[in-house]
């Protein structure tokens, strides 16, 4: 297999994947120390961490894929800028459906929404 | 004693022959004794084997005893609210696990080594937090939340290979 170096590894490929595995509730997410970190592990092989922080005005997600001796072989980080490059805009939106279901937001706005009809 | 040389024929080849029979049934009698032999080395083989891979998984199962005792510890730590001894605590614990890991694997089931990774993951989360810029009382809420989630992890991979330690 021959490596094209002049370009990054196809990030955006893996954040598909977990996208997609993610949506068939294949990867089980979970809250961490940090509130904007996500954990999930897949068969002891790897551990997958997405998370949202903020540099000045930009926006910006990580994503930290480890092996299965805990060493982080990619740590990349995802700015929302102008332009928005597509990897990013892939980023978000994963960090986005991780969130919205490790903290099973849809159950806690129907919850917030029957606290508000009850006053 | 007659001298029939024809009747002194006929003895020696009955002799022969009960000699022939005897030697067969005692090569027949040493193949038999010789099988049993090795069927019972064998046995013992397989037995010394099983009993060896028993301890060794009740060993396993002593360390993640250990492990678990030791994340109690950690809460202890918890309630004083001391970051620094947090965080050198959960570097340890994380530590041990990545060996328990790797010294364990082929023992594993894929759950099992899923569960361990994030216990570690979770410690390390744990470290960076401790020693994060956040404000104390927000970090240890965030630490509480995700010492539970680490020792969760924990205890499923003790609940899951106990029944493989009893050989169920």
């Amino acid at each position: 297999m021959s490596i094209d170096l002049q370009k990054e590894p196809d990030y955006e490929k893996i954040i598909d994947a977990l996208i997609d595995k993610t949506k068939e509730g294949k990867l089980q997410w979970q809250e961490t120390a940090d509130e904007r970190t996500f954990l999930a592990a897949v068969r002891g092989e790897r551990t997958f961490q997405i998370s949202q922080d903020w540099e000045d005005a930009l926006e910006r997600f990580q994503l930290v894929i480890r092996d299965a001796d805990g060493r982080a072989f990619v740590d990349k980080l995802f700015y929302i800028a102008r332009p928005v490059s597509a990897a990013a805009n892939k980023a978000r939106n994963l960090y986005e459906l991780v969130r919205r279901i490790s903290l099973n937001l849809d159950e806690k706005v129907d919850e917030t929404v029957q606290l508000l009809n009850g006053l | 004693m007659n001298g029939d040389p024809q009747s002194l024929s006929y003895t020696a080849q009955w002799i022969g022959l009960v000699a022939t029979g005897l030697g067969l049934a005692v090569g027949i009698g040493s193949l038999v004794a010789a099988w049993v032999a090795a069927s019972r080395a064998k046995g013992a083989r397989e037995a010394a084997q099983s009993a060896r891979q028993a301890a060794i998984r009740l060993g396993r199962i002593a360390q993640l005893g250990d492990l678990i005792a030791d994340m109690q510890e950690l809460q202890t730590m918890l309630a004083g609210a001391d970051l620094h001894a947090i965080a050198g605590k959960a570097n340890l614990l994380r530590g041990r696990i990545v060996r328990l890991k790797s010294e364990a694997y082929t023992e594993l089931m894929f759950e099992e080594r899923g569960n361990l990774d994030l216990a570690r993951d979770h410690l390390e989360l744990i470290v960076k937090t401790a020693t994060g810029k956040a404000r104390q009382e927000h970090k240890i809420g965030e630490i509480q939340r995700a010492y539970g989630a680490a020792n969760e992890a924990l205890n499923k991979v003790a609940a899951l290979h106990a029944p493989k330690a009893q050989g169920v």
